[in-house]
């Protein structure tokens, strides 16, 4: 919340910038991770975000987004418990994972770049996400589109014998497909 | 034959009791993790035995019961040999509906995947094992008393029944 509330003083400042904030719906932000070589999706149900687009200054440009790990839901229960205790995303320590946008460049129509930094079990990592963004031609919604592979390990996901990646892989691939509304200004 | 594939799925169904209820009684880990793995693994293997047996058993009938045997005796001996067959392949299809659901992907030995039956839904995946679990029994149940009817025959009636299904003990048909 503290970040949206900062974003939407930046943005308030901004005179051009277009601010957006997510509208969160079942299997927008999903991962995929993986256990004895098969697939084991789950969902993360709790995040916002903020995106701001100033199609004059890319400076201006800015991605927010923070994830409750406690949301993550596997369908599986017991999994859920084990993947908030300390072994997985520590959740009583470390209730969030952010991503803040160092910057934010338009590649294509469309199309933009984002490098930041993840904050994840409190490791900070660089990393560049390639999405889309398309807002409606009314502009009262727009759909952002990403993927990108994490390694779980490099922020510590899987303390002790769950470090073993032959049983549990150690990339995640993650999936946004949001849909984003006009933040409020 | 039809005897390797008995012995062998005895073999396989044994560990599975051993293998799956241990594994029940642990808490997330990574060796609960590799001993369910295993326990799928086995039990995709047993499935297809069950499967390749009956097809065997089709093309290579078993041999008649003995003539002395009553005809209750009869109908046990068939019911619950149907049912033997009926529970070794049900247990194993309830094992990975109850997999599906808990949105675990049955993969056999790291080699491949299984199509997932169900979609996550973990009210449906606890029913599924609680009922895999008592139909488990059930098999014990029901193939202790098969192991008894078997003793019978070789220590009581001594018709050799015992010793046709042993691997090496073929001269003894009837």
């Amino acid at each position: 919340m503290r970040y949206l509330c900062l974003c939407l003083i930046l943005c308030a400042g901004a005179a051009h910038a277009d601010c957006w904030k997510p509208v969160p719906s079942p299997k927008s932000l999903v991962f995929s991770a993986s256990q004895a070589g098969a697939p084991f999706p789950g969902e993360f149900k709790s995040y916002t975000a903020s995106l701001c687009l100033d199609p004059k200054d890319a400076a201006r440009n800015r991605l927010e987004v923070q994830v409750d790990v406690g949301s993550v839901d596997t369908g599986l229960p017991e999994m859920d418990d084990a993947l908030k205790g300390e072994d997985f995303f520590d959740q009583p320590r470390w209730p969030q994972a952010k991503f803040i946008s160092d910057s934010l460049k338009q590649v294509s129509p469309g199309r933009y770049s984002v490098t930041g930094k993840l904050t994840v079990r409190g490791v900070t990592k660089p990393v560049t996400v390639p999405f889309s963004f398309a807002p409606a031609a009314d502009g009262k919604q727009a759909r952002l589109e990403a993927k990108l592979t994490l390694k779980r390990l490099d922020y510590g996901i899987g303390q002790g014998e769950w470090g073993d990646t032959q049983w549990v892989g150690d990339p995640v691939d993650l999936v946004f497909s949001v849909n984003f509304v006009p933040a409020d200004r | 034959m039809a005897q390797g594939f008995h012995w062998l799925i005895v073999v396989l169904v044994f560990a599975q009791f051993l293998v799956g209820s241990y594994a029940h009684d642990l808490p997330v880990s990574l060796l609960r993790l590799k001993l369910l793995t295993l326990h799928k693994s086995i039990g995709v293997t047993a499935f297809a035995l069950v499967l390749l047996r009956l097809a065997w058993r089709f093309y290579s009938p078993a041999p008649p019961l003995p003539v002395h045997m009553l005809t209750w005796q009869r109908r046990l001996a068939h019911v619950s040999h149907a049912l033997l067959y009926a529970l070794l392949l049900v247990i194993p299809i309830i094992g990975w509906i109850s997999s599906s659901a808990s949105n675990l992907t049955v993969r056999w030995f790291f080699l491949f995947n299984l199509p997932d039956l169900v979609g996550p839904d973990p009210a449906l995946a606890k029913s599924a094992k609680e009922l895999h679990m008592a139909l488990a029994w059930t098999l014990l149940g029901v193939a202790s008393l098969h192991a008894a009817a078997a003793f019978w025959h070789e220590l009581i009636v001594k018709d050799g029944v015992l010793r046709r299904m042993l691997p090496f003990g073929g001269e003894e048909r009837p």
